[in-house]
């Protein structure tokens, strides 16, 4: 778990903000993972790993670093955080080729990410029905905690039990922000009554903007959004 | 002499005509024209394999100058094959030219074959024209270099003895003349005994010209036909209340329409295409007289543009409203007015417009600037003064652009397999290449080869293979088919043709808006498009779907290739008007007042000082610096300066250059205590190089690199790639290639374009050396009169940097500093989530 002192110098940097869900407090880092206090449990979303070597396959001659550059981003949250449980929220491969496609070296970096952490889940996503067993960690269609959903694509919650909001990832939420006649565009948290939107972390996703009607008709009333600029967060 | 080296020729040796026989002169005498003096010079140039450069006003019957050795040579001596290149930058030239040499071949019953190849020739016809080339073939750079790919060049183009380069001077001095000058060093190898002709209009230096034309260290003849007239240029004088900022100049509209019922026929130039369609509309609402006016621009569909051409060569036209489409080219005699409309930008551009009105040589052109805010009055008048005392803007000769050099080598091993060697002693031949060294070339050689370095796992970038003998080929069918479909130096912004709808999905197409424009239209929106309304429905299959619509303030096409750069020399001559203030008296009245108006709220700028206002402008901040110094070096300094702000915490939000100045916009204020630490010499210092390549302007450099070096293709199965999925790929390739691959040689590429087209870090030293401590640095309420129309330029260039994150900041504040420390606490003890 993260001490006091660095999560409050984050904050003071901007390099994090705090935000509440549902009745939870939730740290959302620059990084575009989430931190959990309560459960000790930090969050990943659409990690797309493999995405350059699928689209190298036509035409579109990408650099191979999109992995590891993933995965540094990655340790490096998992390192200033310490948690106890690791989740990624589904379409972790771009396909399900993908670990065929990876390096040795990514793959080993990996598992050795996972085997810092006690526990470590993979939600299922649309682009990864499967995680192939090469690679270690605990797969599950979706998690339960505290009466929130944590699963990839958005559920009709009324089909739940004991549940009462989700967080989802599958979006890839972006915004742009006017001010001043300056236009700030980044990846962005979208935090509304019952529903919270992961940002994806892989290196070569792209954004999805928060004013598409696929993103508005997935809440009611009001969202407030954190962006993610110049590796910094903002709420706005 | 081009090549004294004697080659065994296919065809006999003959001796060569010097003179031009009676069957032609006669023809001249038919038409009432005579044979002038220069037209049998270039006759003799051609008799002495004397590569010659022809400078020439329009209308002086120079294209058939190029044509006449050609036509003489190929009566005395028929041949079957080709003879003649003619190579023209604009496909609608090459049209023109083959209805032009009909009439001499068909009155005279020459047996001459002719034909035409560009982008637009059908694959029947390539096919007979590569089997039976015709004599004269006339041909664009890129179908050109295509030919040239082909196994059977050597064939086709062996026998060449005479290309003709028209408009030579329009643009020998960018990429796309680099690209051709390699294509000449190729035919110099394949035909060696060929002569070559410029066509040009008047240049201020033509033996720079000449220098390109001619092979690397023997620039050819020049040969200079003076114009005996000058034109008569006049600035607009209106009643009208002339506006302080925009660059599309309505105010007018009254005026020139007056102008043009009182001309016979007018042709009214316009910056932009944008604008091209706004000053159409209204002299449409104005038409009282229902004038035939038409609308002309590179966006219309071709058969729009051909109609309208037909219409004006038949005339049946009062007024055509054009952007520099129509600058080139088309000869149509019976213009008597040509109007400029906003700054004329250069003055070799202006007179090459003017140039477009009469057509016979010894009456002087009648021309009218428009200028479209008080600022650009002093441009106009600036190039006034320049025509009048025969003075024009030169262009400046830079080394050839290495990004063409990898298509190059490809295109000659698509055609023969060849040595390093070999090649290189090619590419040395081409003019604007005759400095390259060994090395760079090696490292060139090896991009085309595998990628280099970071890329060469990639199989797709193993594009070149060496054979047993030493020799390289391509590595495949599919690298050789793939080549051919992206050949050419000119990256097009994304484009999605326009398609206007009558009933259901059914519809003519009639032109193309740029991608992004396209993509911010929501249906129902409206925008001026070929000189209507059209609404806009939705975009199906790329096509744009639109219908004609009744809006009366539509939104209007933006695009981007509209932006000229104002010569350098212009900017001079700007400046030099502003500090003599006795020749303010030739401007309009406005125009004074502005003036003295700026002289009274701020300072005139001093020619030996720069003056920099300071103001609030729309919630930021505006330092304003007034450089005369050109977009370059503006862009430059706009990027440094920015940096230096950053770095003293004044918050700098986006900045945005003119030909005159450069306007930041902070979040701070500067004070007169920062100027000297901002505009100091050291921000020209070491780690300069580094942060300019992580610059969003270099990274639109890289894309350009990108497509011409072939590291990414426009086309792919025959399907064009939006620019939105280019841009993708190429901003992560150049991050990459940064980070791991420091050295690549496209990032040397990337670096020497951007010192072309944005850079300008000579001149920029200069004047931060120059000025050091002479400044004139004035605080003010208000933007003053001259800011005006600078800071309404709205194209800037965003700084992510604090001041962004300042103003994405400012929701933050209620997280004050107290609070959170004890948030900090609930949260990391979980108390805080059951209190809500």
């Amino acid at each position: 778990m993260i001490s006091e002192t660095d999560l409050l110098k984050k904050i003071q940097n901007n390099k994090a903000v705090t935000s509440s869900f549902s009745g939870h407090q939730f740290v959302l880092d620059a990084a575009g993972c989430l931190y959990w206090p309560k459960h000790d449990l930090l969050v990943f979303s659409d990690l797309h790993f493999e995405k350059g070597s699928f689209l190298s396959q036509f035409a579109n001659p990408l650099p191979r670093y999109d992995t590891a550059k993933t995965l540094a981003k990655m340790s490096l949250a998992i390192d200033e955080y310490s948690p106890q449980k690791v989740l990624c929220l589904g379409d972790s491969l771009h396909d399900s080729n993908a670990v065929k496609r990876m390096l040795e070296d990514d793959r080993d970096a990996i598992n050795s990410l996972v085997s810092q952490v006690p526990e470590w889940f993979w939600v299922l996503g649309n682009h990864d029905p499967e995680i192939p067993k090469e690679i270690h960690g605990t797969t599950l269609p979706h998690i339960k905690l505290d009466k929130l959903l944590w699963v990839h694509e958005p559920e009709d919650l009324t089909l739940h039990i004991d549940v009462n909001a989700q967080v989802i990832g599958h979006f890839h939420p972006k915004i742009m922000v006017k001010r001043s006649g300056q236009r700030m565009t980044g990846k962005c948290f979208l935090i509304a009554n019952n529903t919270f939107l992961m940002p994806a972390l892989g290196q070569y996703t792209g954004g999805l903007s928060v004013n598409h009607e696929a993103i508005t008709s997935l809440y009611q009333g009001q969202a407030e959004h954190a962006i993610l600029f110049n590796n910094k967060v903002f709420l706005v | 002499m081009l090549q004294t080296t004697k080659r065994k020729s296919k065809s006999k040796v003959y001796k060569r005509l010097a003179r031009v026989p009676a069957q032609f002169s006669s023809w001249f005498e038919g038409r009432n024209w005579e044979v002038r003096q220069y037209q049998k010079q270039m006759v003799t140039a051609f008799a002495q394999y004397q590569s010659t450069l022809l400078i020439a006003p329009t209308g002086a019957g120079k294209t058939l100058s190029g044509f006449l050795p050609s036509l003489i040579d190929l009566t005395q001596h028929p041949l079957k094959g080709l003879h003649t290149l003619y190579i023209s930058p604009l496909k609608a030239l090459t049209q023109d030219i083959h209805r032009n040499l009909k009439s001499p071949i068909d009155d005279l019953q020459l047996p001459i074959s002719v034909g035409a190849r560009t982008g637009d020739t059908t694959s029947y016809q390539r096919q007979k024209q590569r089997k039976n080339p015709p004599n004269i073939l006339l041909i664009t750079p890129e179908s050109l270099m295509l030919m040239l790919s082909y196994a059977d060049a050597p064939r086709i183009f062996g026998d060449v003895k005479n290309i003709i380069i028209d408009e030579a001077h329009s643009f020998a001095f960018t990429k796309r003349g680099d690209f051709t000058a390699l294509a000449l060093a190729r035919l110099q190898h394949l035909a060696p005994e060929h002569v070559r002709f410029g066509l040009s209009a008047t240049v201020a230096q033509p033996e720079v010209l000449a220098t390109w034309l001619g092979r690397s260290g023997e620039p050819c003849k020049v040969l200079e036909v003076k114009s005996r007239t000058k034109p008569k240029v006049s600035i607009l004088k209106t009643k009208e209340r002339m506006p302080f900022g925009g660059y599309m100049g309505k105010y007018a509209v009254k005026d020139i329409y007056e102008r043009i019922v009182a001309a016979q026929t007018t042709l009214v130039f316009v910056n932009t295409r944008a604008q091209a369609e706004l000053i159409f509309q209204h002299l449409w609402s104005e038409n009282t007289h229902v004038l035939p006016i038409a609308i002309y621009h590179g966006s219309l569909s071709k058969e729009q543009r051909q109609k309208t051409e037909a219409m004006m060569s038949t005339g049946q036209l009062r007024a055509i409203v054009a952007t520099s489409a129509l600058e080139l080219g088309i000869d149509w005699g019976d213009v008597d007015l040509v109007i400029q409309v906003g700054a004329p930008k250069g003055v070799s551009r202006l007179l090459q417009r003017i140039g477009r009105s009469n057509h016979r040589m010894d009456e002087p052109s009648q021309a009218l600037l428009v200028p479209a805010n008080r600022f650009e009055t002093l441009e106009c008048q600036a190039a006034i003064n320049a025509i009048k005392k025969n003075q024009l803007d030169g262009d400046t000769p830079m080394s050839g652009a290495l990004d063409v050099l990898p298509q190059f080598i490809l295109n000659c091993l698509c055609s023969k397999a060849a040595s390093i060697e070999e090649i290189y002693q090619q590419v040395l031949d081409a003019s604007p290449y005759g400095g390259l060294d060994e090395f760079t070339f090696q490292k060139l050689w090896s991009f085309t080869e595998n990628g280099g370095y970071a890329l060469q796992a990639y199989e797709r970038y193993n594009r070149l293979r060496m054979q047993d003998d030493g020799l390289f080929e391509p590595t495949s069918k599919r690298i050789i088919m793939r080549h051919r479909q992206n050949i050419g130096t000119i990256v097009e912004a994304g484009r999605l043709r326009v398609k206007r709808l009558r009933r259901a999905h059914q519809g003519k197409i009639i032109g193309e808006v740029e991608e992004y424009f396209a993509q911010q239209l929501v249906p129902g929106d409206t925008f001026f498009f070929a000189g209507e309304v059209l609404k806009f429905e939705g975009i199906k299959d790329m096509i744009v779907e639109a219908r004609p619509g009744k809006a009366k303030e539509p939104k209007i096409p933006s695009y981007v290739g509209g932006q000229m750069p104002l010569s350098t020399f212009l900017a001079d001559g700007v400046r030099e008007l502003l500090n003599a203030p006795e020749s303010w008296k030739k401007m309009p009245l406005q125009v004074r007042e502005w003036l003295r108006l700026q002289a009274d709220f701020s300072i005139i700028p001093s020619p030996h000082k720069v003056l920099i206002e300071q103001f609030p402008f729309r919630q930021t901040e505006v330092t304003l610096l007034y450089t005369f110094e050109g977009r370059k070096a503006n862009q430059t300094l706009g990027m440094l300066v920015t940096r230096r702000m950053e770095k003293m915490g004044l918050k700098p939000l986006s900045f945005s250059i003119t030909d005159y100045g450069l306007s930041i916009s902070s979040i701070l204020a500067v004070k007169t205590q920062d100027i000297a630490q901002l505009f100091n010499p050291d921000i020209l210092g070491d780690e300069l190089e580094d942060w300019m390549l992580a610059a969003p302007m270099l990274k639109r450099s890289f894309r350009r690199v990108a497509v011409v070096s072939g590291l990414i293709e426009q086309q792919y199965h025959s399907t064009k790639k939006t620019m939105k999925q280019v841009t993708f790929s190429t901003d992560l390739i150049y991050d990459t290639l940064r980070e791991h691959d420091p050295d690549h040689i496209l990032l040397r590429v990337t670096r020497e374009d951007a010192e072309r087209e944005l850079l300008d870090l000579q001149r920029l030293a200069d004047t931060l050396i120059r000025f050091n401590g002479s400044y004139d640095f004035i605080s003010l309420s208000k933007a003053s009169p001259m800011a005006i129309p600078i800071v309404l330029d709205v194209k800037s260039e965003q700084i992510k940097g604090q001041g962004a994150e300042a103003l994405l900041e400012q929701a933050n504040l209620y997280q004050e500093a107290e609070n959170m420390l004890q948030d900090v606490k609930d949260i990391l003890s979980g108390t805080n989530d059951k209190r809500n």
